[in-house]
């Protein structure tokens, strides 16, 4: 059982597009624009309401900016950022060559209304739209609510 | 506030020391504290006296904070629809629960008090700590009252006292031990969990 988490936790360190979860490895989405890596959402202890948390790394030689975040796993999803726990205003902004990290204190994109339950071992698609890269998907898995956060995998 | 105070203090000192240009600088008031280098959470200096107050827990019968007297505990203000710093201190304290010795974790209460009255009632918080401690022998307090007795008792325990339905609140975590004082306090818990376990053992007896 142990092992089978870690696998799953090994896969889930990087993930972009629709690249299906076992096979999107460190190494096969560098050349990407936007990279998101580390995606995860806590087990929510509300019924009502969760955050996800990740990494966006802009691999590009251009700012870009977070503009819009979606779900279908909650009626609304917003992004917090820069310490605010509320709408971050004019999206946030990826500056060339560098990441930001929601963590929790910092940032996440909050799920509200959430359908139903979410449980370890779920995982929930997000949709982040930059201003200039697009639409990147999300899988961020559900951990338990004790459980350590999985670690970003950094891109060269 | 205290350490503003005393970090202006230090800068004072520091730049008095660098046009005089003689003798070393004062240490620091938070350094010359024998007490603070003991704790990895954020040192109170002087320690805060436990707070009485009376509140309503989850089942909607009085519950006063004295009761907690000569208890280590764990007093944290925060709401249930807060999506990112409670559930994530809630369970950082938890984990710190669990990591120190049983005799330690027994004695032990962690008393939650929602800072957003309208919305959550004692069942609504009830459900929320149940997610956080099972498995510990001491189930977490959830406490409740009117606006103003949640105002006065953030006051009274020196707490910020928290905005808008709740929703903008201080992230303390304070940690009264058993001499009834707080001598240490952890802010915007980010996996924190050693540093709680760490003080909890020292101020436990």
């Amino acid at each position: 059982m142990a092992a089978a988490l870690a696998g799953l936790a090994g896969f889930a360190g990087l993930i972009r597009g629709a690249v299906p979860l076992a096979a999107a490895g460190p190494d096969s989405v560098a050349s990407d624009p936007i990279v998101v890596s580390g995606a995860y959402i806590r087990e929510p202890a509300s019924p009502e309401v969760a955050a996800a948390y990740f990494t966006v790394y802009n691999t590009t030689a251009a700012d870009d900016t977070l503009t819009k975040v979606s779900t279908g796993a909650g009626a609304d999803a917003e992004l917090h950022a820069n310490g605010s726990m509320t709408v971050t205003p004019g999206g946030l902004r990826i500056p060339a060559h560098s990441s930001v990290t929601l963590s929790p204190g910092k940032g996440h994109v909050m799920i509200e209304r959430i359908y139903g339950t979410l449980k370890p071992g779920q995982t929930v698609d997000i949709e982040l739209d930059f201003a200039k890269a697009g639409p990147v998907i999300v899988s961020a898995r559900v951990i338990a609510i004790g459980a350590p956060a999985p670690t970003a995998v950094p891109t060269k | 506030m205290i350490r503003r105070i005393c970090l202006g203090a230090l800068a004072l000192t520091i730049l008095a020391a660098c046009s005089s240009g003689s003798g070393s600088p004062r240490r620091s008031e938070l350094n010359d504290n024998p007490k603070v280098g003991r704790y990895q959470g954020f040192g109170l200096v002087p320690p805060q006296p436990r707070p009485s107050f009376t509140l309503t827990d989850t089942d909607g019968k009085p519950f006063s904070f004295s009761q907690t007297a000569g208890r280590p505990t764990l007093l944290y203000f925060g709401y249930t629809r807060c999506p990112d710093v409670c559930p994530t201190t809630m369970a950082d304290v938890a984990q710190a629960l669990q990591a120190v010795p049983a005799k330690i974790r027994q004695a032990t209460y962690v008393v939650f008090v929602t800072t957003d009255v309208k919305h959550d009632t004692g069942p609504v918080i009830a459900a929320w700590l149940r997610h956080f401690d099972p498995g510990l022998p001491r189930p977490f307090v959830g406490l409740t009252g009117s606006q103003a007795q949640i105002d006065a008792a953030q006051a009274s325990a020196h707490v910020q006292l928290a905005e808008d339905d709740g929703q903008l609140h201080a992230a303390d975590v304070v940690l009264y031990g058993a001499d009834d004082y707080a001598h240490v306090k952890y802010l915007q818990s980010d996996n924190e969990s050693d540093q709680i376990s760490h003080d909890l053992q020292l101020v436990a007896e």
